[in-house]
């Protein structure tokens, strides 16, 4: 499997770790 | 060998992944302005106390009695009562620190609909519980200062 292949497996779950993250950026800064 | 589950090099960009995800969320809230200022700002939202000197908030003039005058620079909500007391209350929301403003009667705070009665800062609607602080004003030579 290719690198790009392999990242591209990686994509949803690299998504829904960005998305959680930034609830919780968003969360944080709203205190 | 077996593969592992969860490689180091998936853990540290799930980890990364996630913390760049973090600062953006905050940063995102941050510039949109729903969060307000941070503290530092709101001990200074009512702005320094000033002399004698300083500048007038506003005529008497433009506050007819019953009337009400939100200056949002200042961040003050000045109301005149039909007997022509002069009141003042701060225009930033006790929620979240926006500025409030007038819509009718009422003042409404745009950011998360809290509503407060013109004439006495009384909240009359949530999310903000808690109603806005008066400022001392005096009135000299036709003019409002603050106190």
């Amino acid at each position: 499997m290719t690198r790009f292949a392999r990242l591209v497996r990686a994509l949803p779950s690299l998504l829904w770790l960005l998305a959680g993250g930034f609830a919780v950026g968003c969360l944080i800064a709203l205190g | 060998m077996t593969v592992p589950l969860l490689s180091r090099r998936t853990a540290v960009r799930g980890a990364l992944v996630a913390v760049i995800g973090g600062i953006g969320g905050y940063l995102a809230v941050r510039a949109s302005g729903a969060a307000g200022p941070s503290g530092t700002t709101t001990a200074n939202a009512y702005g320094p106390t000033r002399g004698r000197t300083a500048a007038p908030l506003l005529s008497l003039a433009r506050l007819p009695a019953g009337g009400v005058v939100v200056l949002s620079d200042a961040r003050i909500v000045l109301t005149r009562s039909p007997a022509g007391e002069v009141h003042a209350f701060s225009a930033v929301c006790t929620h979240a620190g926006c500025t409030v403003a007038l819509s009718g009667r009422v003042l409404a705070c745009p950011c998360h609909g809290s509503r407060f009665a013109a004439d006495t800062g009384a909240v009359t609607r949530g999310p903000a519980t808690r109603p806005l602080p008066s400022v001392r004003v005096v009135v000299r030579n036709g003019q409002v200062y603050r106190s």
